[in-house]
């Protein structure tokens, strides 16, 4: 077989499959996530398939039209502008030009995630997006004490990376300072439950009208 | 100095870093920083990170930025059109590892073509330290830098 997978098995950690999770299992609980995730997963199986004896162009190409056809899909429940910055942000990961060594493709089933998020948490700020080095997609968000990074692992896990320095400490400089680091991994329906001790919300989500 | 000879606190090194692992920010189009997959070791980086030791050349930083560069680039690195330069003090890097009972150390690797190759050495090899991925992209990253030319 010639085609890429992008069945989340090859993706989700063996542990979680070994403790018995069904990854196919939508986790989102409102019930406009739900129809949203169910389509998503359809949409995601009709993705372009990845020739990976294809020339480079191609694959990027090939991915970057899934993920774009993926996000026109939901355009019912994202913002106009939401939407331009994700196609903006999907084309210069995916560009050819920027795409070097150790770059990878963007994992479907991960970016469905990610929009999965967007959609449950609605009214969310811009994000970062990026790539890791096992093609799931990331979006970290930048606060004054700190940082917070999302990688959308397939089946809506998230595992999210918090780094919050301590006020007090951040006024006495120093580099040598350390801050709180929080790692949440699991369904993305819990993340917010998972780190509302933090304090964070201004970071990632817009003021409430 | 000598093949895997450790560099001294007080330098620095420098680090491609592509377009995937930049954080952004979405108003300003600024690259802000570094995300923590920046210092995640792949399997075909045989246990170390690759950087370039800043201090091996002469002159004033924004030169011997220049010069890292070029030699990153002699030694075969590719550079896409938006790489950065992702520059980093090694105490700060050690202090982290310490932080997180993880011995950092940063080895010179000289290479026929880059003479100021380094080893970034003692991340975890699975990459099962999050917290210390974290805290790295957090506090280690003290400048970043464009690079010096179109590529």
């Amino acid at each position: 077989m010639l085609y890429a997978t992008s069945s989340p098995e090859d993706f989700v950690p063996s542990k979680w499959m070994a403790s018995g999770h069904d990854v196919s299992v939508s986790l989102s609980v409102k019930s406009e996530t739900k129809e949203v995730d169910a389509s998503l997963s359809s949409l995601a199986k009709k993705s372009f398939p990845i020739l990976k004896t294809a020339p480079l162009e191609e694959q990027l190409y090939s991915n970057k039209a899934s993920l774009i056809i993926l996000t026109s899909q939901l355009g019912m429940h994202l913002s106009d502008d939401l939407k331009r910055y994700f196609y903006n942000e999907i084309d210069e990961l995916l560009d050819i030009q920027n795409f070097t060594n150790g770059d990878s493709l963007i994992n479907v089933e991960s970016f469905c995630g990610f929009l999965n998020f967007f959609i449950y948490y609605h009214n969310l700020k811009k994000p970062s997006l990026g790539v890791n080095i096992e093609s799931f997609l990331t979006a970290t968000w930048v606060g004054n004490e700190g940082c917070l990074t999302i990688e959308f692992l397939p089946g809506n896990y998230v595992r999210s990376i918090l780094s919050k320095e301590l006020l007090e400490v951040k006024e006495f400089d120093n580099s040598k300072s350390s801050p709180i680091i929080n790692i949440y991994r699991g369904p993305l329906t819990w993340f917010e439950q998972a780190i509302t001790a933090f304090d964070i919300d201004k970071w990632y989500k817009n003021a409430k009208i | 100095m000598r093949k895997y000879e450790l560099l001294k606190e007080e330098h620095n090194i420098v680090r491609k870093c592509s377009r995937q692992k930049q954080v952004i920010d979405p108003e300003t189009r600024k690259v802000v920083g570094v995300t923590p997959d920046f210092f995640r070791l792949r399997t075909e980086d045989k246990g170390y990170l690759s950087a370039n030791w800043l201090e091996f050349n002469e002159g004033d930083r924004q030169q011997r930025i220049e010069k890292a560069f070029y030699m990153m680039k002699d030694g075969g690195l590719i550079f896409g059109a938006k790489d950065v330069l992702a520059l980093s003090h090694v105490e700060i890097i050690k202090y982290c590892g310490m932080i997180h009972s993880t011995k950092i150390n940063i080895k010179l690797r000289p290479t026929s073509r880059n003479k100021a190759h380094v080893g970034i050495y003692g991340l975890p090899k699975n990459n099962s330290n999050e917290d210390l991925l974290g805290l790295l992209a957090m506090k280690s990253i003290a400048e970043i830098a464009t690079i010096p030319i179109s590529v």
